[in-house]
């Protein structure tokens, strides 16, 4: 019998892209809990699959035009044209993705990607398994924190709240938890007031 | 170079002051036309003097009419916004097009039709929608019988056509939906197709009132809807009721009087409260008398005024209704009730949902059209043909082209 293939869990499409990051769309009809602020997600960038860039949500924007904002001026919301705006009316849901590593033939690397995805490329949510080889390093956190344009505070801790559900048992989650904890603390020794704001983000 | 504001500047300024004083002159012959349409309380004298321009050698008067017995309306009555159905199937069409361009890559123009509905009051249903792009590109449709490329009239003219045939189809294909079915069309129902710029006027009229044919088939209530109606039928009966018989003469039914300048909205803005609607009239004119000449007097156009406003500033639009519509009083009613309706979706815009959506669906823009264009070329390419290409447009489009600006990249 032929082994099951993993269930696929796509977030969206490229739209544009750098080695930095990548913008995806999705339908606003199409918008879930895979659509998370600091999920892992990958991305193919070549068409053998052989190498994947790994990046986290930041951002999730869903951008109006001048009927919604007409819609939403009416004294009560029609349910008939919201139904209408969700389905049948194109509104694109753009999901902003900062690269954080990659997976070269099955090994992870926490450096950027060597080339970003081409536009359409499906983008995937990361399996457990994937989460879970990735944060077995944590040099991806220097990327994180030292991204501009992203709230890479709030950014770092949802993606390790996130990454704790990648570890079966509730010692492994507080180990994983304690060991981010001590990683941060050196890396931001120099900014109290910020490595005190992560840790109460990530607090076990 | 682009348009110099500080020239033209003056002549925005000298604009405002003139459209003050034209609105000022304007207030007291309004003032004169309100008392005078609210006077207008029997129908008696409004027929006899309609006989008298229909039947003598008068010929110039295009001015409102009541509908036939039983059916007409006290000229200066209002209807109030009727409660809705509870349930009503709207559907909408409109059209946009590509016009035929001398220098495209190849000659060629697009229709492209965009029909919505819309199931009123079944929260849970998704309106549905489609569109049908039709892309001419054969000589027989091109060019005229002169072989000149056809004008934008007749393309605009052919528009309108695939318009009222989407609505006629869309119709029959949901004819088992929710009652009453309401037909949305964007623009008056009287179409002009005459003119020796139009191509195949004669065969596009046809077809047009056999759209028109299915739709009274599919006992729809077909409605064209004017935005901003800059019609003066009501102002033209006010002028005629106001002249003595022996004064009544071509020469001076082609003013109207002292009320010239003057509108119907400009009048009901006066009159008509929120939600309300004007009476029933016809238009008085040889375009409408050929309409039910050519189909039977189901297929004259009838027209009523609504303020979709809820509160504040009026805003008058003009339903175009044809007979068969203009006789059932519950349909008007639903209608009245469902334009309405469609109008509160959108909060400050008064105006259809169904239409806005349909309108949505058929808009191709420049971006499109460049897009399509693309696409022609590549085709052409692959079948060895060259495309044809504008000097005039590219130098234009290297003059008009964005600026681009320097940033340090990452």
């Amino acid at each position: 019998m032929a082994a099951q293939a993993p269930e696929r869990h796509l977030v969206g499409r490229v739209l544009r892209a750098s080695t930095t990051g990548f913008d995806c769309g999705t339908r606003s009809s199409k918008i879930d809990e895979k659509h998370t602020f600091g999920s892992f997600v990958k991305v193919a960038i070549t068409d053998d699959q052989s190498i994947c860039a790994i990046g986290l949500i930041y951002a999730i924007r869903i951008d109006d035009d001048a009927l919604a904002r007409e819609l939403v001026m009416a004294s009560a919301v029609d349910n008939i044209a919201m139904i209408d705006q969700r389905e049948n009316r194109m509104v694109p849901v753009e999901i902003c993705v900062i690269n954080i590593g990659y997976k070269y033939h099955g090994q992870m690397v926490q450096s950027m990607p060597p080339r970003p995805p081409l536009s359409l490329s499906e983008v995937e949510l990361c399996t457990a398994e994937e989460v879970f080889d990735f944060t077995q390093h944590f040099d991806f956190f220097r990327l994180v924190l030292g991204a501009k344009e992203v709230p890479s505070d709030e950014l770092i801790a949802a993606a390790l709240n996130y990454a704790a559900g990648a570890y079966d048992s509730d010692t492994d989650k507080y180990d994983f938890k304690v060991e981010c904890g001590r990683r941060l603390a050196v890396m931001l020794s120099n900014d109290l007031k910020r490595l005190t704001h992560v840790l109460a983000l990530i607090r076990p | 170079m682009s348009l110099e504001f500080n020239k033209v500047l003056e002549q925005v300024q000298t604009m405002g002051r003139y459209l003050k004083h034209k609105g000022d002159s304007a207030s007291n012959r309004l003032q004169r036309a309100v008392e005078m349409f609210l006077a207008c309380t029997e129908l008696d004298p409004v027929h006899e003097r309609i006989d008298l321009v229909r039947k003598s050698s008068v010929s110039g008067y295009r001015g409102a009419a009541p509908t036939p017995r039983p059916y007409d309306e006290i000229i200066c009555g209002v209807g109030e916004a009727p409660i809705p159905p509870q349930q009503a199937t709207l559907i909408a069409a409109d059209g946009s097009q590509i016009f035929p361009d001398v220098h495209a890559p190849a000659l060629y123009y697009l229709l492209n039709i965009g029909v919505y509905t819309y199931y009123h009051g079944q929260q849970q249903r998704l309106p549905s929608q489609f569109t049908s792009p039709d892309l001419v590109y054969s000589d027989t449709q091109l060019l005229d019988r002169d072989g000149r490329l056809v004008t934008n009239q007749t393309v605009n003219a052919r528009r309108s056509l695939a318009e009222m045939q989407a609505l006629a189809r869309s119709a029959w294909e949901q004819r088992g939906e929710a009652r009453p079915m309401i037909a949305l069309h964007d623009g008056g129902l009287l179409k002009f197709f005459g003119g020796a710029e139009i191509e195949g006027a004669e065969s596009i009229e046809r077809d047009y009132m056999d759209a028109l044919g299915k739709l009274q088939d599919t006992s729809t209530v077909l409605a064209g809807y004017l935005d901003v109606p800059r019609s003066t039928y009501i102002i033209s009966l006010l002028h005629l009721l106001s002249l003595e018989p022996h004064q009544i003469n071509d020469a001076v039914l082609k003013t109207n009087g002292e009320f010239e300048g003057l509108n119907d909205a400009m009048l009901l803005n006066q009159v008509l409260e929120a939600g309300e609607r004007s009476a029933v009239m016809t238009q008085n004119s040889p375009q409408n008398k050929e309409y039910r000449d050519r189909k039977g007097a189901d297929f004259e156009i009838a027209f009523f005024y609504i303020n979709v406003s809820v509160e504040g500033r009026s805003v008058i639009v003009r339903v175009d209704i044809p007979m068969w519509v203009a006789r059932d009083k519950d349909a008007i009613a639903a209608l009245h009730a469902l334009i309405l309706a469609q109008c509160a979706i959108q909060g400050r815009k008064r105006y259809p949902y169904a239409l806005t959506r349909a309108d949505e669906l058929a808009y191709v823009s420049s971006i499109e059209k460049q897009q399509l264009e693309e696409m022609i070329r590549i085709n052409m390419r692959a079948q060895d043909l060259e495309p044809e290409s504008s000097s005039k447009l590219q130098s234009k489009s290297l003059a008009r082209g964005d600026r681009t600006v320097h940033r340090l990249r990452r």
